[in-house]
């Protein structure tokens, strides 16, 4: 008798495991039966890639979606696991380059700047391309320079052949700040000195937008020590501006953009919700270079009163 | 000799670095111009390294001044050496029979030696004197970005020589420039200048400038000395100067900087009625190559190799006419020169890095050799040669977090002096985020300069010596300082205020001094060819002088207003004093007891700017060949317009400097300088 008891809970339990897993299921508005099948295309087996992937693994909830590994787009890529997936997540430029080219199935890119967006879906508009870019959005790279410079109005922004598409963005969330950008574009190399000099003369800091002219290095060279020769702080987009002598940056990590990812899948129904969409990051760190900031005699508050500022701002 | 080994180093280091440098232009600057670069993820050189950037007054183990660009142009000056009246406590000075000098906080003569200066990290002094030779570098006013001023002895970072003061000349870097610029500056009394840029892209991985500029100048006209009715020289000179600056960026980690620089020219010296110094030619030629290597090992470790040479020549012969004092009768005539050759070699290694969360360490090695060769300075044709060693370095711990301590030292082997050490300790002490103390202390040295360790500076007729100038009885030992100094750092930003103040007390130990005596009472006997005309003209000899004491306090308030202008005052106190008997009674003259720099900018509407430097100091007399400079009150006025598009240095200016006409310079009987005032246009394109 004791052991028909024993029988009779474990199999209750059992029942009302898998009830509660069900629930939690729908509780994040998937169901088993929607569950995806997502295949992970890397543009190269190492580095910041395979660091998203396994933030992705660490982050996406256990048996919502399959993450399947459909190799590397330079190399051995598993076609039939392309052709077959509910979705293909394309980590970095070459691997949405190649899922593009070879898989019908949705494509939702990552570790991707937007300009890179913007040529894939020039390059296949049919394919309606979705994307968790690395670009910040504008008002939050404003919403650091308010950060760091309280007093600051006018702000230069450089930019390039690539981001010089942003400026209408670029003006409405100047204007929602209360800032004065003044705007110059630079088509080349060589015309990065007079950029420079006309922004710099009467901003309170520099702003050059993430662009393949821009951001390169030799260009950042110039862009650092002109603005410096000028005494005016530059706020960058990445880490490594930083190290070189921006004076702040805003931007996210491949372990950032994983946690986004993991959001958006869990919140995903089908496929087709996730593509079609260009996404911003919405985690995203601080880096400031105490050096410059020392050299330029300013006071800059530590980074995470920083992130909490335009956070704050966000919400 | 001196081009030869020049061009050879120059071609040497061009084809080693060619291939590279090819290779690197390949690879990154198609990337650049495809605009392929990885805006997120993509390696950036480290660009505002520790060294690039101005160290805060803040953090500096040493008080330090900085002439800004702003300061540069608004000043009017067009000579780098005169820029320097903007630091505390400088005198500036010229004369007709060289170059101008530059002292600090007194003790200065016609050769003034006591501060290091440098460019871009390249000593400037002379091989011979140790003094710079400021109206023949191979630079101008244009090409400089900012000048840091270091107004104390710095000897534990930059060794024996670094006495009173470090002055660090920092170019404009070849990147931040684009396209072409024509300069041309035209006044009174026959002033030209003209000047061009020409300048890479920008935006590239290799970046270059060459700026190339003619000048001609009247400095002093012949100037009649009423009191003893006799006539002193004049001088205008002709400088050509050209400067080639580039920096290649290998990769992410690795930059390749290349500098040439020339100056040669000629100047006219001497005035009629002197027989010393008759009117006469003199031409000097100034030559510099400056090659470095630096890696960025990783974020906060450089390692960084740094070669130069430099070479000076002069050359100028004059016929001097003596009378016998008591029968003027027998007349000689015989050549005076100032023939002279030098060159230095100059190679440096430094590593800087964090050996901890609150410790940073700094370690570097340097090799020099000079050579020098005037029959004339040193009695022999030959090259005199030296070598110096030096190894340096130094810890800087932040033991708690408003507290700084840096800890300093460079020891050196020296051929003139021997083996000296030179420590400092400093500690910084952070009140709040915006206003820091400093008390730092140590010991400098000063070396004896090839010429006070080995002139015998003769004027011969023949075989006979008939005047002897300079010379060397005895052995000299280094100068030696003990100091200490207090300072109050604050930068009130939300009042667009800087403030540097501070006090100090320096101990001088064997200064090294010069003494006049006449044939016959010198410490030693005279040679046996000396057949002086007039037995009663002087000849010098170096020594080690008295002990003695400076005391001073400095302060500089700058204050900015974006849109209304800005307004720097310095002001600086000396005494000297506890020196008695004074081996020469002008030393605790040496130092005015008050210095004012003032500099006001006032921007108007329209782009016009207006500027007024106001300059005084106090009674003071140059030393060993100057004499008194009285008090003086000098005000120079600019008033300028920029054009083009904003932003571009395009301008038109109007310079006075010296309204109040000629002034009394290093000799009030002697010596009248000319003002100036000129008509300036900058047009670039």
């Amino acid at each position: 008798m004791r052991a028909r008891v024993s029988r009779l809970l474990a199999d209750g339990l059992r029942v009302a495991v898998v009830i509660a897993m069900f629930a939690s299921l729908s509780g994040l508005g998937v169901s088993a039966a929607q569950a995806m099948e997502v295949a992970v295309l890397l543009s190269e087996a190492e580095g910041r890639g395979q660091r998203f992937v396994e933030a992705l693994d660490a982050a996406l909830a256990p048996g919502v979606h399959r993450l399947l590994p459909a190799g590397v787009a330079g190399g051995d890529a598993d076609a039939a696991l392309l052709e077959r997936a509910d979705l293909v997540l394309a980590v970095g430029h070459a691997a949405a380059e190649r899922a593009l080219r070879e898989s019908a199935r949705p494509v939702l890119a990552v570790l991707v700047a937007l300009r890179d967006v913007d040529r894939l879906n020039r390059a296949h508009p049919e394919r309606g391309l979705g994307a968790l870019v690395l670009d910040q959005p504008l008002e939050r790279h404003l919403r650091l320079v308010r950060a760091v410079l309280p007093d600051a109005r006018r702000i230069g922004v450089l930019l390039g052949p690539d981001s010089v598409t942003q400026l209408p963005s670029l003006n409405r969330a100047a204007a929602a700040l209360q800032f004065q950008a003044d705007v110059h574009e630079a088509r080349q190399a060589a015309d990065l000195v007079p950029a420079l000099d006309h922004l710099l003369f009467a901003s309170d800091a520099l702003l050059p937008l993430p662009d393949g002219l821009v951001s390169g290095p030799a260009a950042a060279r110039t862009i650092l020590l002109t603005s410096y020769r000028h005494r005016r702080p530059v706020f960058a987009h990445s880490a490594a501006y930083v190290t070189a002598g921006a004076l702040a940056a805003v931007f996210s990590t491949p372990e950032h953009v994983a946690v986004d990812v993991a959001d958006l899948l869990a919140g995903a129904t089908e496929p087709s919700g996730l593509v079609r969409r260009i996404h911003s990051p919405r985690r995203f760190d601080v880096a400031v270079n105490r050096a410059v900031a020392r050299a330029l005699g300013l006071v800059v508050a530590d980074e995470p009163a920083l992130r909490e500022r335009i956070a704050g701002g966000t919400q | 000799m001196l081009e030869s080994y020049a061009t050879r180093r120059t071609r040497s280091l061009a084809s080693r670095t060619g291939p590279l440098v090819l290779l690197g232009l390949l690879a990154l600057d198609v990337r650049a111009e495809r605009g392929e670069a990885d805006p997120f993820f993509g390696e950036i050189p480290m660009v505002l390294t520790a060294s690039r950037l101005a160290q805060s007054p803040l953090d500096a183990p040493a008080p330090v001044t900085v002439i800004d660009r702003e300061m540069i142009v608004a000043s009017g000056f067009n000579e780098i050496h005169d820029l320097l009246r903007l630091a505390p406590g400088f005198l500036v000075a010229d004369h007709p029979d060289g170059p101008p000098t530059v002292a600090s906080h007194g003790l200065g003569d016609a050769h003034a030696r006591r501060i290091k200066v440098m460019v871009d990290g390249r000593t400037i002094n002379s091989p011979l004197w140790g003094n710079v030779i400021w109206d023949n570098l191979p630079l101008r006013v244009d090409d400089v970005e900012r000048i840091e001023v270091v107004r104390g002895p710095n000897g534990a970072a930059y060794g024996v020589n670094a006495f009173q003061g470090v002055v660090n000349i920092i170019t404009r870097a070849p990147s931040t420039e684009s396209g072409r610029a024509f300069v041309v500056r035209a006044g009174r009394n026959g002033f030209r200048d003209y000047g061009v840029r020409l300048n890479g892209a920008g935006g590239g991985v290799f970046d270059w400038r060459l700026s190339a500029s003619r000048r001609e100048l009247t400095s002093f006209e012949p100037h009649y000395r009423a009191r003893l009715g006799d006539w002193h020289s004049s001088e205008s000179l002709t400088r050509n100067t050209a400067h080639f600056s580039s920096v290649l960026q290998l990769s992410a980690a690795d930059e390749l900087s290349l500098q040439v620089g020339v100056s040669e020219g000629s100047s006219q010296r001497g005035a009629e009625a002197y027989l010393d110094y008759p009117p006469h030619a003199e031409d000097d030629r100034a030559l510099h190559l400056q090659a470095g290597w630096r890696r960025q090992v990783d974020a906060e470790s450089v390692l960084s190799l740094q070669y130069f040479h430099q070479g000076e020549r002069a050359r100028g012969t004059w016929p001097v006419t003596q009378r016998h004092p008591t029968d003027p009768a027998v007349v000689v005539r015989f050549p005076a020169s100032r023939d002279s050759e030098a060159r230095r070699h100059d190679l440096e290694l430094q590593y800087d890095t964090r050996l901890g969360r609150r410790l940073t360490g700094m370690l570097g090695i340097g090799l020099r050799s000079e050579h020098a060769r005037s029959t004339h300075l040193f009695g022999t044709g030959k090259w005199l040669d030296s070598t110096h060693g030096q190894v340096f370095g130094s810890l800087t711990w932040s033991p708690l977090e408003p507290l700084k301590i840096d800890l300093g030292g460079t020891l050196e082997h020296h051929d003139y002096s021997g083996r000296l050490f030179s420590p400092r300790l400093a500690i910084n002490y952070a009140l709040d985020a915006d206003s820091a103390l400093r008390l730092s202390t140590g010991t400098a040295y000063r070396a004896p300069s090839l010429m006070e360790s080995r002139a015998f500076q003769t004027d011969r007729e023949d075989d006979t010596i008939r005047r002897i100038g300079f010379r060397v009885f005895d052995p000299l030992q280094s100068e030696r300082m003990r100091f200490v100094d207090l300072g109050y750092v604050a930068q009130l930003r939300p009042l667009g205020l800087n403030f540097d103040a501070r006090v100090f007390r320096e101990h001088y130990r064997r200064f090294i001094d010069d003494k006049s005596c006449v044939f016959g009472e010198c410490p030693r006997a005279e040679p046996a060819d000396y057949v002086p005309i007039d037995p009663g003209k002087k000849s010098f000899y170096f020594l080690n002088a008295n002990d003695f004491r400076m005391t001073g306090a400095e302060f500089t308030v700058d204050w900015r207003k974006p849109g209304w202008g800005r307004a720097i005052l310095s002001q600086a106190f000396i005494q000297i004093d506890r020196g008695e008997p004074y081996s020469d009674k002008d030393i605790p003259r040496s130092a005015p007891h008050s210095t004012t720099a003032l500099l006001l900018i006032k921007d108007f509407p329209g782009r016009w700017q207006a500027s007024l430097g106001y300059y005084h100091n106090g009674l003071y007399y140059w030393m060993n060949g100057g004499d008194i400079v009285p008090r003086t009150d000098r005000f120079d006025l600019r008033i300028a317009r920029r054009f083009g598009p904003p932003g571009s240095d395009n301008e038109v200016s109007l310079t006075a400097l010296s309204l109040k006409g000629r002034y009394a310079d290093f000799h009030e009987d002697k010596f009248r300088h000319e003002p100036d005032l000129y008509l300036g246009v900058r047009i670039g394109w």
